[in-house]
């Protein structure tokens, strides 16, 4: 049977695989098989007796008649004693299953503690890769786990289903093999139980590769390729909250047409990003989208150059912000600021804000008409009329006064 | 006692009334048990189904639980059925003088009787299956 190739899951993934066992429960279970067994045990020693005792008042020795029905009292000791050798074997196999299972649940508890310590602190994890050991050492669990399951379930046997035949039944093959055997040729002389099938729980964390979700019976979807596909991205196979595993990534953020990240301020041919760089312009160092002649101040993972803004969505006026180091009313910031200083044409401090100071004159720019707002106006003044207030022209002689030592001496 | 039986017929039906106290006893008792094991079900590994070992685990537990369950009701049937089939030869062969042939197929003409009347109280199918 091949084992699980438990490297395409993370630790939440597997540990959410592992979260509802219940150990407690199947040591109750162990204990019940054991309570099973020591009354089979009991009752084949009790059927043993009273066969002895039978043997004993109707001796087989001297009575054909005898043997034929001290057969029927040795077959069924016979299968009790082979349900009461299954049962004991089957005890110790779920306790093993469930011993390891439980321990691969204790450890994977504290890898998951561990793990989401270091997923909340401040370095991202494509930086330190800290959850990745912890993702390692949670597979290695569960692959110590599937070893241990896989040598105790084969301890774990089903007994021969038992019927009682008359005469009408093979007094030889009176034990059938398999439930599926037709018991239509016994006749009404023989007496069997119908066993009652057992669901078989069936509960995946992530959809069984290939979209069978039915009782994963036969194939191991873990060693399947194409990992990735059709899984949960939160668990195991894709970009999740905590990262992931060596699995193919998740596309990267994309803008759709209803997000407003790095959204275009107006459908002009060089596209605006975000204003400033408020987001992607920081510290970091992440596209600031300055003197690239494509405007675009991009958040992070935004295209630069996108192109405008969907039709239905309509540009917000804004007033561009100055990138980080540039210096009010300086011009010349580069092709890609052409809002700014002299790539307007207006004098270097000639306003505010730069070449803003004649945007009157720019109002045919259709481009820039949204930009021109009330807010940015700068009302032009006339020349102006004569001075009527003239210069005092007089000389005046300033000196210390008289009587001071040291001078005109 | 006839010629061609050796028996004790008195003792024999001390053994019928034993059976029979063990089949609805003992036999009750562990058939029960095998009931609340099977009612409980698999309860392990039901999130583990990317592992084929687990999925085999479960298989075999689940078979094991319905085959030991089915086994445990067919023994507590068939105890009633020969202790009610052991009484029935005490009486029988009490007042019966029979040769070994006819005590042989008596034998089994009365065990398939008490099957009969097993599968006519328990509600058995005609096939003999017992629900």
């Amino acid at each position: 049977m091949a084992a699980t190739n438990w490297g395409r899951y993370n630790l939440p993934a597997i540990w959410t695989m592992l979260e509802g066992e219940n150990v407690c429960t199947g040591a109750d279970r162990v204990l019940a098989w054991e309570g099973l067994a020591t009354s089979v045990r009991e009752q084949h020693r009790q059927l043993i007796k009273a066969g002895d005792d039978l043997a004993a008042v109707w001796p087989p020795e001297q009575n054909d008649s005898a043997k034929v029905f001290l057969n029927k009292i040795s077959d069924l000791a016979s299968s009790m004693d082979d349900t009461l050798s299954r049962a004991e074997d089957t005890r110790v196999g779920l306790g093993g299953v469930i011993e390891a299972i439980g321990e691969a649940q204790s450890t994977v508890k504290t890898l998951a503690d561990g793990r989401a310590a270091v997923s909340s602190d401040w370095v991202p994890r494509f930086i330190d890769h800290a959850e990745d050991e912890y993702d390692t050492r949670a597979q290695q669990a569960m692959a110590k786990a599937e070893a241990a399951i896989a040598d105790h379930s084969a301890q774990i046997q089903a007994p021969s289903l038992y019927f009682i035949g008359g005469h009408k039944g093979d007094e030889s093959t009176d034990f059938v093999a398999d439930s599926g055997s037709s018991s239509g040729s016994l006749g009404s002389g023989a007496v069997r139980t119908t066993p009652v099938p057992v669901v078989v729980p069936h509960d995946p964390v992530l959809p069984d590769p290939g979209g069978d979700s039915g009782a994963a019976g036969g194939s191991d979807p873990g060693t399947s390729s194409g990992a990735g596909s059709g899984h949960d991205p939160s668990l195991g196979t894709g970009l999740g909250l905590s990262g992931v595993t060596g699995l193919p990534s998740a596309p990267a953020p994309t803008v759709g047409p209803g997000s407003t990240v790095g959204q275009p301020i107006a459908p002009a041919p060089v596209a605006g990003g975000l204003p400033g760089a408020v987001i992607g312009g920081g510290p970091l160092g992440f596209v600031p989208g300055t003197g690239t002649g494509t405007g675009g101040v991009g958040g992070f993972g935004v295209p630069i150059g996108r192109p405008g803004a969907p039709g239905g969505r309509q540009a917000v006026p804004m007033r561009r912000a100055l990138p980080s180091g540039a210096v009010i009313g300086q011009g010349d910031l580069g092709a890609g600021q052409r809002d700014l200083g002299a790539g307007r044409g207006g004098p270097a401090g000639q306003a505010l804000l730069g070449g803003q100071g004649n945007r009157r004159d720019r109002g045919t720019e259709g481009s820039d008409a949204s930009i021109g707002a009330v807010a940015d106006e700068r009302w032009g003044t006339g020349d102006g009329v004569t001075p009527v207030i003239e210069p005092d022209t007089t000389v005046v002689r300033h000196d210390p006064g008289p009587g001071v030592l040291g001078f005109d001496r | 006692m006839p010629d061609g039986v050796q028996i004790d017929t008195d003792g024999v039906g001390d053994v019928a009334r034993g059976m029979r106290s063990q089949a609805d006893g003992g036999f009750a008792a562990a058939a029960n048990r095998g009931s609340d094991l099977h009612r409980h079900g698999v309860e392990f590994g039901s999130r583990l189904t990317p592992s084929s070992v687990v999925t085999d685990a479960k298989n075999r537990y689940a078979q094991a639980l319905q085959n030991t369950e089915a086994n445990l009701r067919a023994y507590q049937v068939a105890a009633g059925v020969l202790a009610d089939a052991a009484n029935e030869i005490a009486r029988t062969f009490a007042t019966s003088d029979m040769s070994s042939a006819q005590a042989q197929r008596k034998v089994q003409d009365l065990i398939d009787a008490a099957i009969r009347a097993t599968n006519g109280t328990i509600g058995g199918n005609t096939d003999g299956t017992v629900p």
